[in-house]
């Protein structure tokens, strides 16, 4: 199934700003990103030492925000549009 | 606006005369009889505090502990070369009551805690969240929420900001948008960016004031390095830690 992934702020620098990706039906949210990675490198900007999504990452899947504990599970459904971004916090 | 053709009128126009024609007197009042406590006198304060003290804001609380270092003033305009090593919150004052001699401005050189943080809010009528991490800002929202106070709140990196307005109660808080903390970082810092997030957040407490749709429920994301906006929406978490006991009311974008 095709999904697509938008990538926003710094993100954008290291996966640019979408990617659509065909990947196996039953593909998790994890699946999904670790696919974009090893087709645009830079594991270590998405996933923390135990090869889980890095908590402060905000996911979106469909317009809908995802919480870190959710995420692992999360089965995606074609055309799902997945949103990431990395908060801000200076001032 | 430029009065290139020498326009008298112009000369004899009041201080407000011309946000007057966006929201009346009556907002003038509106404004003059708020008090806005802006945390932090740095990047997104200088703007922020800027434009609320031009735009007559009557009683403006800055707060911050730091002093200026060098390495602030290529953004942080309340400051400058004969101020380092001074308090933030007394350059800042000082720059924003010679810039509107009408409004008070009360500065307080303290770091945010969740042991001062209640009687730093109390009595305002918004917060803007001009801090530099988001350990403290986790306790601002959480005292803005207890206070049923608006929070503004903006953040930046570089050529990226973001910003949101948070309604207690009505619209998600900084715990249901960002429920884990970005880790605290030397974060890149450029003035411009500073100045976009900074206004914005200025903006959202006038119209909270004067009345005006407000950037609640939304995630307005800032990219400088592209010139481009995206708003993510950023509805509330009914499981949220901090405002999930607050009943769900119907979302109000205006006072």
């Amino acid at each position: 199934m095709k999904i697509h992934i938008r990538a926003f702020a710094r993100f954008r620098e290291d996966f640019g700003e979408r990617t659509d990706l065909t990947v196996p039906d039953a593909c998790t949210l994890p699946d999904a990103l670790r696919e974009l990675t090893a087709l645009k490198g830079h594991p270590e900007t998405l996933f923390d030492d135990d090869g889980a999504v890095k908590d402060f990452v905000l996911v979106m899947v469909g317009g809908e925000r995802l919480a870190p504990e959710d995420r692992h599970a999360r089965l995606l459904a074609e055309g799902d549009e997945i949103v990431i971004y990395p908060p801000v916090s200076g001032g | 606006m430029p009065a290139g053709d020498g326009n008298q009128e112009q000369v004899s126009e009041g201080r407000y005369a011309r946000q007057e024609m966006i929201f009346g007197a009556a907002g003038q009042e509106a404004l003059a009889a708020a008090t806005v406590v802006i945390a932090g006198a740095g990047g997104l304060g200088s703007p922020a505090a800027t434009y609320l003290a031009a735009a007559g804001v009557g009683r403006l609380v800055l707060v911050d502990f730091d002093t200026v270092a060098l390495s602030n003033l290529n953004r942080q305009f309340l400051h400058g070369d004969a101020d380092i090593g001074t308090p933030k919150v007394a350059s800042a004052a000082r720059r924003l009551r010679a810039l509107n001699r009408e409004i008070e401005v009360v500065p307080v050189g303290a770091k945010i805690t969740e042991e001062n943080v209640a009687a730093i809010v109390q009595g305002a009528d918004a917060v803007v969240d001009a801090l530099d991490s988001f350990a403290p800002r986790m306790v601002l929202n959480e005292a803005a929420v207890k206070g049923r106070i608006p929070l503004m709140h903006g953040a930046i990196s570089g050529f990226y900001g973001q910003a949101t307005t948070v309604l207690p109660g009505k619209s998600a808080c900084l715990r249901c948008i960002f429920p884990s903390e970005p880790p605290k970082e030397t974060f890149p810092a450029l003035g411009p960016t500073a100045g976009v997030i900074g206004s914005i957040q200025a903006g959202e407490v006038i119209k909270y004031l004067t009345g005006g749709p407000l950037l609640t429920g939304r995630l307005l994301l800032w990219n400088g390095a592209e010139a481009s906006c995206d708003v993510l929406p950023a509805p509330r978490d009914p499981a949220c830690p901090v405002c999930g006991h607050l009943p769900v009311t119907t979302e109000e974008t205006s006072r």
